[in-house]
């Protein structure tokens, strides 16, 4: 979570960056996660999840995929994977953009 | 194929009791088939199945040979017939026309069964393809 | 992911391969009358996975050969059943493939959408 933005008092103003720092999250094993480790992984998740719907689409153009559900289930899961990663990447452009416009 | 095993099962199915079919409609065709009682007689023909299975998964079932009923037939007395022997006999066929009938019920409710196996399949197929969506 | 890369033109390959298998189904069932008249088919798999392997996916081609099955007594060798079943696999492999080229490209638009 954002903490409230303290009132700038001091003479030089720095551009405020996307920094790990700014936001952090404790997950349940209590230790911190970052954002941009978060797109990092889902960005890492969808490249796997797309690999394996290549083969499996690959698969299913010869007729070897073991079974019709498989290649569905695949190309589901890296669509939603690919859906998650937008999502992520769009929360992080509008932080980004939110945090661009607070600096006064 | 590999792919829609359940559609290649059942179309093996269909395939053991077309031949059934056509054996029967043989059989049925020469149920008065005369011979002089020197040859053989018309002999049943019957088709014979085998479950096939290959790496232990099941590929359904495969007519692998026929084989053939009594060539002794039946001696019939039938002294007015052109095939008849000098003391009036000749052979028929060692079968049974109800015996045939039922038969053929049998192997068109099999092979209906195996459509409807094929079809359901297919539609098993179908839905599996919208998963997802 | 390039628009047009191997996955999709395999994809592609399959579609022509199925298409023309369904065309030489429905010629042999026109034909199941014709005297001397052996039944066709294509097979477009086993040149697809080898050209997938060797990574030249040019190379994939549909292969059209005569039935060996044997022959009735007007040397005709269609068999309606096959040939009707083979129509149905068919046109359920064509929904496979098409739903995966689908997927392909919705995956395309999800990673560009904003």
């Amino acid at each position: 979570m954002i903490n409230s933005i303290q009132p700038v008092t001091s003479g030089t103003i720095e551009p405020a960056r996307l920094s790990p720092r700014l936001t952090e999250t404790a997950d349940a094993s209590g230790e911190s996660t970052s954002f941009s480790s978060a797109v990092g992984g889902a960005l890492d998740q969808l490249s796997a999840a797309d690999n394996r719907a290549a083969r499996a689409a690959e698969a299913a153009a010869t007729g070897d995929v073991a079974s019709v559900g498989e290649y569905m289930v695949a190309a589901t899961e890296a669509q939603l994977t690919a859906e998650l990663t937008v999502a992520v990447r769009n929360r992080a452009v509008e932080a980004f953009n939110d945090i661009m416009r607070m600096q006064v | 194929m590999e792919l829609f095993r359940s559609l290649s099962i059942a179309e093996s199915g269909m395939d053991v009791y077309q031949q059934w079919l056509d054996a029967i409609a043989d059989n049925i065709a020469n149920i008065n088939t005369v011979t002089p009682t020197d040859e053989a007689a018309f002999q049943e023909r019957f088709v014979v199945a085998q479950s096939q299975i290959g790496d232990g998964r099941p590929e359904g079932a495969k007519v692998i040979r026929a084989e053939f009923g009594n060539p002794l037939g039946r001696i019939v007395y039938d002294p007015s017939h052109p095939l008849a022997d000098e003391d009036g006999f000749v052979r028929v066929p060692d079968m049974d026309l109800t015996d045939q009938m039922s038969n053929l019920l049998m192997a068109q409710r099999s092979y209906q069964a195996n459509v409807a196996a094929f079809e359901r399949a297919r539609a098993a197929y179908e839905t599996a393809l919208k998963i997802g969506s | 992911m390039f628009i047009s890369d191997v996955t999709n033109q395999a994809l592609a390959h399959a579609l022509r391969g199925l298409d023309a298998q369904r065309q030489l189904h429905e010629q042999n069932i026109a034909n199941i009358e014709t005297p001397g008249y052996l039944a066709q088919k294509a097979d477009f798999a086993g040149s697809l996975r080898r050209a997938l392997k060797s990574g030249r996916i040019d190379e994939a081609g549909i292969d059209v050969t005569n039935s060996v099955l044997p022959t009735r007594l007007d040397g005709n060798n269609v068999r309606l059943d096959d040939e009707i079943t083979g129509l149905t696999r068919t046109q359920l492999h064509q929904d496979l493939v098409t739903t995966a080229l689908n997927s392909r490209y919705r995956l395309l638009r999800t990673s560009w959408d904003r």
